[in-house]
């Protein structure tokens, strides 16, 4: 009989093991991770025809990716009072975001909102649809401040994929240990204005809390105009666009060849719609890209003469 | 013995039964696409993103404070 249930375990070894070892494999799957969060917000839903009738509403939308297939979903949650729905088919622009709102598989809504800056407060305002009613929208966006990790993480991206003087020394660990240093947020803010990292709600409000330090630096307008690019497309005669087309000015007649400056002129380029009823500031930035274009020649000029005199 | 074999035999009806379900994801209730490399399927993926994007979202609004807020948008 002994042997008969040794037998027994013995063979529940051998069919187990292979069993276990794939339940093992299970369990250290794939994970998912956030690769940006694009806004983080809470506000009110209120209806056009009756004040009274709003909800307070949440957002949450971000890229998540995951670890192995390396697939990326932009996706999130909006609520509505208490009431929690899925966001599917987002897509987020300069300034914009747009999608559809799922009950379980049922599509039930829909968003369209615009970001405004209002100072260092960002606003993203526009219209949500939910159950056929239609709701003016207003959310402030949270504050959320990049993590030490995830400093490290993105200042390693960032260095990897550009030559920067500040990146010489190995900062990987030193930025996950000193996340407060100068330099490890320098590098922070030159990853975020690389390709569509603004889009991040966390370069945001780094952005917001540098440029409330530093009003007048080279990125800082720039930044405004760009907060508010949609808005200042089709509302470029307002208080706030007005403003900032000031400012733009300013800057642009300090150094019109300074880095923000040309920011500025290849948004406007993009964008023949942004600030087209600021007439002046239009008029000074044609007039500044005649002056480049100009000295442009006149170099090209004095290259050709050399080549020839030689 | 016969009783100790029976309910070693018994034993192992029990764990080959279990062990060889399919992993259930506890989000949706979808298998997962790939049990031998643990992949997730597109559904699966969205789920548990919104999920971590939510949990996001509730701890960057609850630090809102309208009263910084009211200080800086100005009248």
């Amino acid at each position: 009989m002994k042997k008969i249930i040794i037998g027994i375990f013995a063979l529940s070894l051998i069919i187990l093991a292979p069993v276990m070892a794939q339940d093992a494999v299970t369990t250290s799957a794939e994970t998912v991770e956030i690769k940006s969060l694009s806004i983080l917000g809470k506000g009110i839903a209120a209806s056009p025809s009756d004040p009274l009738d709003f909800m307070i509403v949440k957002f949450g939308l971000g890229k998540v990716v995951a670890s192995v297939s390396d697939t990326e979903v932009l996706t999130g949650v909006v609520k509505f009072d208490d009431q929690k729905y899925r966001v599917k088919n987002v897509v987020i622009g300069d300034g914009s975001a747009t999608g559809d709102i799922y009950d379980g598989d049922t599509q039930v809504g829909s968003f369209e909102l615009t970001s405004i800056m209002k100072d260092y407060t960002e606003v993203w305002a526009g219209t949500t649809e939910l159950n056929g009613n239609t709701y003016h929208t207003y959310i402030i966006e949270g504050k959320r401040v990049i993590k030490a990790k995830e400093l490290k993480e993105k200042v390693v991206d960032y260095c990897d994929k550009n030559e920067d003087d500040n990146c010489k020394d190995r900062l990987d660990n030193y930025c996950e240990t000193n996340p407060e240093d100068s330099r490890c947020k320098g590098l922070f803010r030159a990853y975020c204005m690389k390709d569509d990292n603004m889009e991040d709600t966390r370069c945001r409000h780094e952005f917001r809390d540098f440029c409330e330090e530093n009003p007048t630096n080279d990125h800082c307008i720039p930044f405004a105009l760009q907060r508010s690019q949609s808005y200042c497309e089709d509302h470029s005669d307002s208080g706030l666009c007005k403003t900032i087309a000031e400012k733009v000015t300013n800057m642009c007649e300090g150094d019109a060849e300074s880095d923000g400056c040309g920011k500025v002129r290849e948004m406007i380029e993009e964008n023949p719609k942004l600030l087209e009823k600021a007439t002046e500031l239009r008029e000074k930035i044609e007039g500044f890209k005649a002056t480049i274009s100009g000295a442009v020649d006149a170099i090209k000029s004095r290259e050709l003469m050399k080549a020839g005199g030689n | 013995m016969k009783p100790l074999a029976i309910i070693a035999l018994l034993t192992l009806i029990v764990l080959i039964s279990g062990c060889t379900q399919p992993a259930i994801d506890d989000t949706n209730g979808d298998t997962t696409s790939d049990p031998l490399t643990g992949q997730l399927t597109a559904n699966e993926i969205e789920s548990q993103g919104s999920d971590l994007i939510e949990s996001e979202m509730e701890e960057a609004v609850n630090d809102l404070d309208l009263d910084d807020i009211e200080n800086e948008i100005p009248a």
